[in-house]
């Protein structure tokens, strides 16, 4: 959903990024316009990273006020990015070429954040910060939050269309075109002397040795790249979708505007 | 910790890597702490359960490690074998991935959930903190 989003990349970098990445542009409306980023279909009925991470931190600066005004005040809560761009990024395996070459399969360490821990708060805090059990008690600051923002059905995650993008994977996974780029894919790395047989099954055979798991990385762009699958599986995969879409576009919709609905919420928290 | 109901995801096989290793000494199924994101050996939070501790791009070889309301399923491999998930965080979701190494079709555990884990779907493999 793109209504109040922030574009993610300035367009140049986009492009390049969409055109390293092998992702075919789609026909349809669903890419952000200008940006050359292509999307799958279901993302127009998904929240982007971008407004989930809006949401997180409108969010914590809601509890820090919380607190703040009703005198017990926090330290401010850590904020952790969202660990990657979106939900397509390694969808179908690896498509960062850089990324594969410095860290093989794991995250760069800027966005291989860990939880934080949770905040050190006295009794007193925590009652602020939780509620006091029993009925008839104020609600805590993160109960206030949640209900600031009107996310108590936890209308951001959109379990319909999350469920409908779970079963176009599968779907396309097992469809004649994707297998066939599959196969292309797996003679490609056997060239390069790796036995694998899909680009989403790429276990490391030693964990330890860190220049294997860069060079086989690498080796998997390259191969995505050239055998086309992760164009071809994106392209089969957005056919599925758009299917799937037109069957219970009501449904989506709605749940959509639900979303929607917490994600403007978030964006006056944040610019009020 | 808020219970805001059962949500049943079509989320089933999850293997761990070695996460954060509990304490051996039972505990309650509440004490999903230290930890943010626990797999139950049961649904609804029953049996043992382990806690993770960051984001694990391969969960293989991980155990159910700490007892919960009973400890059924203590020492067994995770693998195929999960019952319930639950993600503690006030704010931020759990994605889990459907291969290892954040490949894949993704979902989320929501904030504050106890996930329930059908077994007749299959394919969790590695999880995210976040967003």
């Amino acid at each position: 959903m793109r209504r109040t989003a922030v574009a993610s990349c300035a367009v140049a970098v986009c492009v390049a990024i969409g055109g390293a990445a092998g992702y075919a542009t789609t026909t349809g409306g669903t890419g952000r316009a200008g940006t050359g980023r292509a999307e799958l279909p279901v993302q127009a009925y998904l929240l982007s990273y971008q407004q989930r991470d809006d949401l997180n931190r409108a969010y914590e600066r809601l509890v820090e006020r919380c607190m703040r005004e009703r005198g017990a005040s926090i330290q401010a809560l850590t904020h952790v990015r969202p660990p990657l761009k979106d939900l397509l990024e390694r969808r179908y395996g690896l498509t960062d070429l850089e990324q594969a070459e410095q860290y093989g399969y794991g995250l760069p360490p800027s966005r291989d954040t860990a939880p934080p821990t949770a905040p050190k708060l006295t009794t007193a805090q925590r009652r602020v910060y939780d509620g006091a059990s029993g009925g008839g008690q104020p609600r805590g600051c993160v109960d206030w939050a949640v209900r600031q923002l009107g996310d108590t059905s936890r209308a951001r995650d959109t379990p319909f269309a999350m469920k409908l993008q779970r079963g176009t994977w599968d779907a396309s996974a097992k469809d004649p075109r994707v297998v066939a780029a599959v196969a292309r894919w797996s003679s490609c790395m056997s060239a390069r002397g790796y036995h694998l047989s899909s680009p989403v099954d790429t276990p490391v055979k030693e964990a330890a040795d860190k220049a294997a798991e860069r060079a086989q990385a690498t080796a998997e762009v390259r191969c995505n790249r050239s055998s086309g699958v992760v164009r071809e599986w994106f392209a089969v995969e957005a056919a599925y979708q758009e299917e799937a879409i037109e069957r219970d576009k009501g449904t989506l919709t709605a749940e959509r505007s639900a979303a929607l609905r917490v994600v403007d919420r978030a964006r006056a928290v944040l610019d009020g | 910790m808020r219970r805001r109901g059962l949500m049943v995801t079509a989320l089933a096989a999850l293997s761990l890597t070695a996460g954060t290793v509990a304490a051996a000494a039972p505990a309650s199924a509440d004490s999903c702490v230290d930890g943010w994101f626990c797999l139950y050996y049961n649904s609804n939070g029953g049996g043992a359960f382990v806690r993770i501790g960051g984001n694990i791009p391969n969960l293989t070889n991980t155990k159910f490690n700490a007892c919960g309301w009973n400890c059924n399923g203590i020492g067994q491999s995770v693998w195929n074998n999960a019952g319930s998930a639950r993600n503690t965080n006030d704010f931020y979701a759990a994605t889990v991935f459907y291969r290892f190494d954040y490949k894949g079709a993704s979902d989320f555990i929501p904030t504050n959930y106890l996930s329930s884990l059908p077994n007749t779907y299959n394919e969790d493999a590695s999880v995210l903190f976040g967003p």
